[in-house]
């Protein structure tokens, strides 16, 4: 290792090792078509959009004000 | 050029592991990334999208109005009760609200003012919060006493805390910092247990992968990129590029399959993991002020993002199109989040006020 002049510049090192590491990684990953992953996006909110009660919102929200008269 | 710098120059030359060689190896490295990605990019999501059925009816409306903060609201979180709300704001102040009864039920003094990071514990039982002092601190909530009696220092950083969150318990807490890192700490010990290098400005929102298995999560930041990062390695194992400017709120879709982002340069995209590409963009040429905060309804079919307009853009997450605008607030709208039952959304503003809203 060559001695370098200043802290800044080991630091820098470090920095571009990490990076080319991480690069390195990345490229190693196994990446699926779009075509695909959207499909199972989709199908996620689908399977999920009847309960999702800011599109289809539920008779009983506890946000919902109460009214103040009563019938007996 | 002086002796010594001359043979630093001629050191680096030959070696591989010279900075320069390092980063023309990055660069050769990052153009195949990047021509790899498109490959996969057989289909638009606008195609997709397309041959869904559009949302009729959206009719959200703020039913509830938290006041009490006297600063610029920069945070909030929703307890697990679906009930209690924690926020913070620029006033030095951490407020937890019954947002049912708009009450207030504990009003905790921070030491310095710019409280940008609040969270609620998984129990409910606690919160953390922090911001300009460094600092994460740790309140345990109780009737009987004042939270602030017994808080606990759990995390320090070099720079301001921006964001925190809770893990799956109580137990651990990840927090981002202005010192462009994020950490994992042991709140029991107050120990770190992993820092994750790499951004190279401030990070600014930080979200965990709601799967069980996932132990990754995201953070996007002032270098324009948002990180995925394996929790028990530390590494960073996907980046991704694509926005112009800064990067204020990450949100992981519903199925733990992608995020979304939100940024001052007006936009909020969509980022699927597993195609490790943008896949959505959220812009219309009317829109020109910066993103603070993003969230998903319970199915993932809304995006609601929060702006510098003082308007909350609410967008059809999958057809890219905006369903509608809601404006609740007289200043920017700073953070949201959706309840955890899914039945509402509150917003913070430099309002000073919360509102809660909801289709009733």
């Amino acid at each position: 290792m060559p001695a370098y002049t200043n802290a800044r510049e080991a630091e820098a090192l470090r920095r571009a090792k990490m990076e080319l590491q991480s690069l390195q990684t990345q490229s190693c990953m196994k990446r699926q078509k779009t075509s695909e992953t959207l499909k199972d996006l989709v199908s996620y909110c689908n399977n999920n959009l009847k309960n999702d009660r800011l599109v289809y919102p539920d008779k009983v929200n506890p946000f919902k004000t109460k009214k103040m008269c009563t019938i007996f | 050029m002086r002796k010594s710098n001359m043979a630093t120059e001629a050191l680096r030359a030959e070696n591989p592991d010279s900075i320069e060689a390092l980063s023309r190896e990055a660069e050769a490295l990052k153009a195949r990334l990047t021509e790899e990605k498109a490959k996969l990019n057989d289909v638009d999501s606008c195609v997709i999208g397309q041959r869904l059925e559009s949302l009729q009816n959206f009719n959200i409306k703020p039913r509830r109005t938290l006041k009490g903060h006297q600063g610029k609201v920069l945070c909030m979180d929703w307890s697990s009760d679906k009930r209690h709300i924690v926020s913070s704001s620029q006033d030095g102040k951490m407020l937890i609200w019954d947002a049912f009864t708009t009450n207030k039920e504990h009003a905790i003094t921070m030491p310095t003012t710019w409280v940008m990071a609040c969270s609620y514990g998984p129990s409910g039982n606690v919160v953390a919060c922090g911001g300009l002092d460094n600092k994460c601190t740790l309140y345990p909530l109780s009737m009987e006493e004042d939270p602030a009696t017994k808080k606990k220092a759990i995390a320090t950083h070099t720079s301001y805390l921006s964001c925190c969150s809770f893990t799956s318990s109580d137990h651990q807490i990840l927090t981002g910092s202005g010192d462009s890192t994020c950490a994992l700490w042991d709140v029991e010990n107050a120990q770190l247990i992993q820092s994750f290098h790499g951004h190279a400005g401030d990070v600014m929102s930080i979200d965990l992968s709601p799967t069980e298995t996932g132990n990754i999560f995201v953070s996007g930041g002032c270098d324009k990129v948002a990180m995925v990062w394996d929790m028990r390695t530390g590494d960073c194992v996907q980046v991704f590029d694509g926005h112009e400017s800064d990067i204020n709120s990450v949100k992981f879709y519903p199925s733990g399959d992608a995020f979304a982002t939100g940024s001052d340069d007006a936009t909020c995209r969509l980022f699927d993991l597993r195609a490790d590409r943008e896949v959505n963009c959220y812009k219309k040429d009317s829109i020109i002020f910066g993103c603070n905060a993003v969230d998903f309804s319970m199915s993932g079919r809304v995006l609601f993002g929060g702006y510098n307009d003082y308007t909350v853009n609410v967008w059809d997450a999958l057809k890219g199109t905006r369903i509608t605008i809601l404006y609740c607030h007289d200043n920017r709208v700073s953070c949201l989040g959706v309840s955890p039952d899914g039945t509402s959304l509150c917003t913070g503003s430099w309002d000073y006020t919360l509102r809660v809203s909801a289709d009733i």
